[in-house]
């Protein structure tokens, strides 16, 4: 075994020469945008509907958001189930990986500036975990 | 200039980057390229290393570990992911436009053909990496930065976010394979 960590050891391995294209490369990247790990319309989609709600719940007389969710649940079972459960579940694994996933990149920084970055993330887990338990509980 | 200093810098104006980048990229570029033996493939997750890391240094917080480690981190992971998809992603050579640049090209193949006939040079190298290539890939990422990048296993083990003492009995285990399938030559 010995023998073999010294054969490894003592082996000749290729060596990088200066790169010619790095220059290039490293302008490129400075340029380049990165796109946010979430965007903002994944947020807007479910707020839009938990608005559409809160709206009629507030201005149609006698309706209440429970009521609008329940006739909602009773009309079209299939879509109450895909809206209220199934997109909010794939949200929140989606954003638990996207966390994960910053959070290896970053470092793994314990930071302020790092919790402001997840916030969209964070944010859209709630919302999701809200629409499950107001889809479970009225 | 620290490491601290330059993170600094780049925080408060991030083309500053290209330092870091121009430190750093020839050993990272090297780690890949070792441990895929490919110029193409290695030219493409080195650039997405540091575009990943230019990406979100803005939250790097030296307090965990140096750069040159966050680096490793980065460049170790996405070779991993090389090794399970084995597919060509969309490239960042692709996303930034470069590649239709005529110098750039031109340098890319320059230095293909030199790092080529370079990596040509280590017969003994190239048998081991075949081999290498077929274990498992937490064994491969152990011996690559112990024998070929000749790092400490207090170094090692903080890239690969491990204990020293699970390191050393990943390294004896694949050492182990790896000498079997090599007296197989």
């Amino acid at each position: 075994m010995a023998n073999f960590e010294d054969t490894l050891t003592q082996m000749t391995k290729p060596e990088v020469p200066e790169l010619k294209h790095k220059n290039i490369l490293a302008n490129a990247i400075i340029r380049t945008k990165s796109k946010s790990a979430v965007s903002w319309w994944w947020i807007s989609v479910p707020l839009y509907v938990i608005c559409a709600f809160v709206m009629k719940s507030l201005y149609m007389p006698h309706a209440t958001l429970a009521s609008n969710l329940k006739a909602l649940a009773s009309k079209d079972k299939y879509a109450a189930f895909l809206f209220f459960l199934t997109v909010p579940l794939v949200l929140i694994v989606v954003n638990v990986f996207s966390i994960k996933e910053i959070y290896f990149l970053s470092g793994s920084p314990r930071t302020i500036r790092f919790f402001k970055t997840i916030s969209g993330n964070v944010s859209l887990i709630v919302l999701s975990v809200i629409i499950i338990i107001i889809f479970l509980f009225t | 200039m620290s490491e601290i200093e330059l993170l600094d810098r780049i925080k408060n104006n991030p083309s500053e980057f290209s330092e870091l980048f121009h430190l750093y990229h020839k050993p990272i570029f090297g780690y890949i390229f070792r441990r895929t033996g490919n110029f193409d493939d290695t030219a493409d997750l080195a650039a997405e290393t540091f575009f990943k890391a230019f990406a979100h240094i803005k939250d790097f917080s030296y307090r965990s570990v140096s750069i040159k480690v966050w680096l490793y981190r980065i460049a170790t992971n996405e070779v991993n992911l090389y090794f399970r998809h084995k597919q060509k992603h969309n490239t960042l050579f692709a996303k930034t436009g470069i590649e239709n640049e005529e110098p750039f090209n031109r340098y890319l193949l320059e230095d293909k053909q030199e790092l080529e006939a370079e990596y040509e040079k280590h017969e003994q190298f190239i048998k081991v990496l075949e081999h290498l290539k077929t274990l498992p890939l937490k064994y491969q990422e152990v011996i690559s930065l112990k024998y070929f990048e000749e790092k400490e296993n207090k170094e090692i083990a903080e890239i690969l976010n491990m204990n020293e003492g699970t390191l050393k009995s990943r390294l004896s285990r694949g050492l182990e394979k790896l000498r079997i399938k090599c007296n197989q030559i």
